[in-house]
C-alpha cells in the first residue's frame, strides 16, 4: 500500500513560524543531534537520515505496542520507492512529529527522547487534532507500521489468519 | 505471446486501426469487440502482465502489483483512498466479481436529463443478456456465502430488511478469499482471462507496461498515442508510438481523464475531468462469539438494499454488502494504536464487516499533478456525510440483529455499541472527512457522454465532441454515479459502443 500525507510547503511553513513565535525556534534548530543510532546506520539508510530513522522507529513503537516491528527499516525502504514529491511529504511529517508536536503537548524534548506515556499522549494529539492534514499523517504513518507489522508471517498465528492458501513452491 | 514492454529496447512507432488504452473491463471488451470486426488492434496496459503464479496472496507483494500507487492513492484532501487497478485486465483482476445491471431508473434519467439516446432499457437489454453469458454471471447459491455474508443475510432477515444474493463472473472459484490479491485459481471470469486472450487470438498486438502519456491529434481528429515504455522498476527506458485510425480511452475515471488533461485536447465548456463520482464508502465491524473468519470463501455475495432507491428525488442513497480485509487493511481500518488497537486486532477471527457505501453525486474533479500523477479532489459535502452517517447506523443495526456482542464503528475516537439502545448515540454529524476510514473503489464520470457539448464530453456513440476518431468506452463515460458496483456496466457500455469506433476507424 501505498502511503502519503499532503502536508504543503506552505502549511509546514505555518506551523515552524506559529512555533518559532512561541520560542521554540531555537529548540528546533539545536536539537538535531545526539540521537542513539548504531554508528553506520547511515550509510545502510536508503531514504532516511539516521535521526529520522529514529523517529520512524519511536513512533512505529507507540503504534504497534506491544509488537516490535522494526518500522524504521520498513519506512526507509518504503520512502526510497516513492516519488520524490510523496518522499518528502513524509519526512516532513517525521520533521514535525520530532520537533514540532512536543511543544505542543508542553514538552521541550524531542519526540524520540520522551517517554512512552508522553509519546502516546502526543501521537493521540495527533490523531485527534483539528488539522486534516495531521490526522491523515497519523493515519499514514500508522498504516505503514501496522504494514510493517502484519506482512510478517509470525504476526499472523495471533489473529487466527492463517495467511495464504496457495503456496507455489509446494505445487 | 503477450508482449512486455519492460523487454523492449529503444523506441519504437506501430501503426494500427484501432489504439486502445488501457486493459480492464472496457479495454478488454473494446480490444475483442474491434478485433472481431476485423481490426488491428494494439492494446497498451501501464501496468504489467502478472500470471496466476504472481498471485500469491500477500497484501505486501500483492497491493504494489496489482493497483496504482501501490493501493495508497488518496483524493487531494486525503480524506478517501482511492484504489483501482494497473496490471493486465485492470480493476477486473482484483475486484469482488459483482455483476449488477445498470438500474433502469438512472438509464431513464439520464435520456431525460443529459441527454443521452440509444441507452434505454431496451437498448441495452440484449447486450447485457451476451456480457452476462460471456462472463459465465451467475447468482452465488446459499450454500456458498460465507459467515460474514450469512451475519448479513441473517441481519436483514431478522429487521425484516429488504436484501438478496449477489450475481458474480466466477468459474473455478476455489472459494479461499483471497479475490483483492488477485486469483491464483484463475477463476475470476474477467478481462485478462475472457476477453484478452481471444482479442490476441484474433491478432490485437497486447503491450503491457506501457504507460500512454498523450492522445496525439491536430486539434480536430485523434493520430494516435504516445507512450513510455516502463521498466521492471517502473522507470521509463524507451518511447512507443502508435499511429491509428481511432484511439479509445479505456483506463478508468481517473486514467482517461488525466490523458485527456495532459494532450491538451480542446475543451471549451470546462467539462472534462470534472463530474467525478467516487461511491465513497465506509466500514462497521461486528464482535461475535463464534468464529467468522470473513477473509475466507467468497466475498460480498449478499446486499441490503434497504437504504437504496434510484428514482430520482428519493433520500435512500446507500448500497450494503460486506467488506473484510486481510490483516494489514484491517489494522489500518481498526481505530487507535497501542494497545486499545491489538485488543481488537486479537479478535480478528470473530469480526464481521459491513460497508455502506453512498450513491453520491458527481462533485469531483480530476487533474494532473506536476509530477504528472493524478490529483483527485473529492469533498464530502453534508449531504454526503448525512447518508453515510444512516449507513453507518443502519451497518451497525444489522450487526446487532444478527447477534454481534459488540459493534464498533471505527471513528476517532471509537465509538462501541453493545444493544440497539446504543443507536442514538450515532449522531447525525459523525461521518466528516478524516475522522474515520473512508474508501472508494468506482471512480467514475469525468468524461461523462451526452447529446449536448456544454454537458457533456463524448456524444452518445462515445466518440469526443471536439475530438474526431477519439473514443471513451470506460468508467468516465457515466453521466452520474451508479450507486451499484459498475464493472457489467462498463463492459456492456463498451460492447454497446464499439461498433461506432470500428465504423469510424474504418473510415
Amino acid at each position: 500500500m501505498h502511503v502519503v500525507i499532503g502536508i504543503s510547503r506552505r502549511k509546514f511553513a505555518a506551523w515552524a513560524a506559529a512555533t518559532l513565535l512561541a520560542g521554540g525556534g531555537g529548540l528546533v534548530a539545536l536539537r538535531h543531534g545526539g540521537t542513539a543510532v548504531p554508528a553506520d546506520l547511515g550509510r545502510r539508510l536508503r531514504a532516511l537520515q539516521p535521526w529520522q530513522y529514529a523517529v520512524a522507529e519511536a513512533v512505529g513503537g507507540r503504534i504497534t505496542h506491544p509488537e516490535s516491528a522494526d518500522v524504521g527499516w520498513f519506512v526507509d525502504g518504503y520512502l526510497s520507492s516513492l516519488p520524490p514529491t510523496d518522499r518528502r511529504d513524509l519526512i516532513r511529517l517525521l520533521t514535525y512529529i520530532e520537533h514540532v508536536a512536543p511543544l505542543l503537548e508542553g514538552r521541550l524534548r524531542r519526540f524520540s527522547q520522551l517517554s512512552a506515556e508522553v509519546q502516546d499522549r502526543v501521537l493521540r494529539g495527533l490523531e485527534s487534532s483539528s488539522s486534516d492534514l495531521l490526522r491523515a499523517g497519523f493515519e499514514a504513518l500508522k498504516a505503514l507500521a501496522f504494514m510493517a507489522l502484519y506482512r510478517r508471517e509470525e504476526a499472523w498465528p495471533s489473529l487466527g489468519y492463517a495467511g495464504p492458501v496457495v503456496r507455489w513452491e509446494e505445487k | 505471446m503477450i508482449e512486455q514492454g519492460r523487454d523492449q529496447r529503444g523506441d519504437r512507432a506501430l501503426r494500427a486501426d484501432a489504439v486502445i488504452v488501457g486493459s480492464g473491463a472496457a479495454g478488454g471488451m473494446a480490444a475483442l469487440e474491434l478485433s472481431r470486426r476485423g481490426l488491428q488492434v494494439v492494446l497498451l496496459e501501464e501496468g504489467p502482465l502478472l500470471r496466476t503464479r504472481d498471485m500469491t496472496q500477500r497484501e505486501d507483494e500483492m497491493m504494489p502489483r496489482l493497483y496504482h500507487q501501490a493501493g495508497g492513492q488518496m483524493t487531494r484532501d486525503r480524506a478517501i483512498r482511492v484504489l483501482s487497478g494497473r496490471s493486465l485486465g485492470g480493476s477486473t483482476v482484483h475486484n469482488m466479481n459483482l455483476c449488477k445491471r445498470l438500474p433502469a431508473a438512472l438509464l431513464e434519467m439520464w435520456a431525460r436529463e443529459q441527454p443521452v439516446t440509444g441507452l434505454s432499457v431496451l437498448d441495452l437489454d440484449p447486450v447485457f443478456a451476451s456480457v452476462e453469458a460471456d462472463l459465465g454471471v451467475i447468482e452465488i447459491p446459499a450454500e456458498h456465502r460465507n459467515a460474514n455474508n450469512r451475519v448479513l443475510e441473517r441481519g436483514v432477515s431478522s429487521l425484516g430488511w429488504r436484501g438478496g444474493p449477489l450475481w458474480h463472473n466466477r468459474l473455478g472459484c476455489q472459494r479461499t478469499g483471497f479475490c483483492d490479491l488477485g486469483c491464483p485459481y484463475d477463476g475470476k471470469q474477467n478481462s485478462a482471462k475472457v476477453l484478452i486472450p481471444e482479442a490476441h487470438r484474433r491478432g490485437a498486438h497486447v503491450i503491457t507496461d506501457a504507460r500512454a502519456d498523450l492522445i496525439k491529434h491536430d486539434g480536430r481528429e485523434a493520430r494516435g498515442v504516445e507512450a513510455a515504455v516502463l521498466g521492471e522498476d517502473g522507470t521509463p527506458h524507451g518511447r512507443l508510438y502508435v499511429e491509428a485510425g481511432a484511439v479509445v480511452l479505456a483506463a478508468s475515471a481517473i486514467g482517461s481523464a488525466v490523458l485527456v488533461g495532459r494532450s491538451r485536447l480542446p475543451d471549451p465548456h470546462w467539462r472534462a475531468g470534472r463530474g467525478l463520482s467516487l461511491h465513497p464508502g465506509v466500514a462497521v465491524a461486528g464482535l461475535f462469539d463464534e468464529r467468522i473468519d470473513g477473509y475466507q470463501g467468497i466475498p460480498q455475495s449478499y446486499e441490503c438494499t434497504e437504504l437504496l432507491d434510484h428514482t430520482p428525488g428519493s433520500d435512500r442513497r446507500i448500497w450494503i454488502t460486506t467488506a473484510f480485509a486481510h490483516p494489514i487493511g484491517a489494522a489500518a481500518m481498526l481505530p487507535g494504536f497501542g494497545e486499545e488497537h491489538r485488543r481488537w486486532m486479537k479478535q480478528y477471527a470473530h469480526l464481521a464487516v459491513l460497508t455502506a457505501m453512498l450513491h453520491d453525486d458527481p462533485v469531483g474533479q480530476v487533474g494532473v499533478r506536476k509530477d504528472g500523477l493524478p490529483r483527485v479532489s473529492y469533498r464530502l459535502d453534508r449531504r454526503a456525510c448525512e447518508h453515510l452517517g444512516r449507513g453507518i447506523r443502519a451497518c451497525a443495526e444489522l450487526l446487532l440483529a444478527a447477534g454481534a456482542r459488540r459493534v464498533l464503528v471505527p471513528h476517532v475516537p471509537p465509538l462501541e455499541l453493545a444493544s440497539p439502545s446504543d443507536l442514538g448515540r450515532l449522531s447525525s454529524d459523525l461521518v466528516r472527512p478524516h475522522a474515520l476510514p473512508i474508501t472508494s473503489v468506482h471512480p467514475l464520470g469525468t468524461l461523462p457522454l451526452g447529446d449536448d457539448p456544454r454537458r457533456a464530453v463524448v456524444r452518445s456513440d462515445g466518440e469526443h465532441h471536439q475530438i474526431r476518431r477519439l473514443f471513451v468506452l470506460d468508467g468516465s463515460l457515466f453521466p452520474t454515479g451508479l450507486g451499484v458496483p459498475p464493472q457489467l456496466g462498463i463492459y456492456a457500455m463498451a460492447r454497446h459502443l464499439s461498433p461506432f469506433v470500428a465504423d469510424r476507424a474504418a473510415h
